[in-house]
């Protein structure tokens, strides 16, 4: 079974410590920012089983932003999904790395709004954010371009700049 | 008898009304930062992404310098804007290219580690990392002691790495 990745924004998912007023087995709605839907569809990118493609994927998500940022992400089993019963297609994605986009890109389908809670319930107890920092996305960035793996042209301004002024 | 005006010299009323208009702009920046975190809590902030939030700070801080990171130490330290704000607003202040207020932002960075908000921790752990100043280890090192939240913790220990990298290459 293979694994899922989502992009994330890690400061949502610090544990209850900020929110006392939870009831016991309540969760945090704020995870939920990071599930947001599109004609209830959610993008999701998958990882193979010995992570070989993971850097990959963080460094065209760091890539595809307007400035040269941290990448905070999950990566989840794929059996979570069938689980809740959330099925996935393969789908184009719009980051500088055209290989990512057409091998590793997938949307999440059908998504009704309880099934969308369940899987953000079962994630917010099963997996914690990991976290790449600006450092290391910009030399990941950098080495792409450098082996060739993602166009310079295809940055937008800033991280463009940042970029060309290593190289 | 006539009474005898005592003036007080030219140059003192030129200092009066010079430490005046310190004041009047110190009063406008205040409003302005107040103005520009309040209206912030409506924006959804995505990481990497510009906000018109973002812009504005950025444009303040390099317009008026040092008086805007103390106006926006005062706001952040005081828990009187939202976490949220205050979290984005601590990476912009660690991102952005300007000398001239290095060091006052280096400090509110570090300032920012003991804030009572895990929120606004991490954006200041994630501005410390921007900043990549190897002068922030001590304060990292000693929030890290005292950090009760086991992830952030961990993002701590990712960035006190890259500083201590960053001092090796010194």
């Amino acid at each position: 079974m293979s694994l899922i990745l989502r992009k994330v924004r890690s400061n949502r998912w610090y544990p209850r410590d900020e929110c006392p007023w939870l009831e016991k087995g309540e969760l945090q709605a704020d995870p939920l920012g990071d599930f947001q839907t599109t004609e209830n569809m959610l993008s999701v990118w998958l990882i193979e089983d010995d992570l070989s493609n993971l850097n990959r994927i963080i460094t065209a998500l760091a890539a595809n932003c307007d400035y040269v940022q941290n990448i905070d992400y999950i990566v989840f089993d794929q059996g979570i999904l069938t689980e809740i019963g959330i099925r996935m297609q393969n789908s184009q994605a719009k980051t500088p790395d055209g290989e990512v986009n057409s091998n590793w890109h997938y949307d999440l389908i059908e998504i009704s709004a309880q099934k969308l809670l369940r899987l953000v319930e079962v994630l917010i107890d099963r997996v914690e954010p990991q976290r790449v920092l600006p450092k290391q996305t910009t030399q990941w960035i950098t080495d792409a371009v450098l082996s060739g793996q993602i166009d310079i042209g295809d940055l937008k301004k800033h991280i463009r700049e940042k970029i060309e002024s290593r190289i | 008898m006539r009474k005898i005006l005592k003036h007080k010299p030219l140059s003192a009323h030129r200092q009066a009304l010079g430490n005046a208009t310190v004041e009047l702009s110190e009063i406008r920046i205040k409003r302005q930062m107040e103005k520009l975190f309040f209206a912030a809590r409506e924006e959804v902030f995505e990481d990497g992404m510009e906000s018109e939030f973002s812009r504005e700070l950025v444009l303040s801080i390099k317009q008026y310098g040092d008086p805007v990171i103390e106006v926006i130490r005062e706001l952040i330290l005081n828990d009187s804007v939202s976490p949220e704000v205050a979290s984005e607003a601590l990476r912009w202040i660690g991102y952005i290219e300007h000398e001239d207020t290095r060091d006052a932002r280096l400090r509110l960075l570090e300032q920012s580690l003991t804030s009572s908000s895990l929120r606004v921790r991490d954006g200041a752990v994630l501005g410390l990392s921007f900043l990549d100043d190897p002068r922030a280890t001590g304060s990292l090192r000693k929030a890290m002691e005292l950090e009760s939240s086991k992830l952030l913790r961990r993002n701590m220990q990712q960035v006190l790495e890259q500083l201590e990298g960053e001092l090796q290459c010194r």
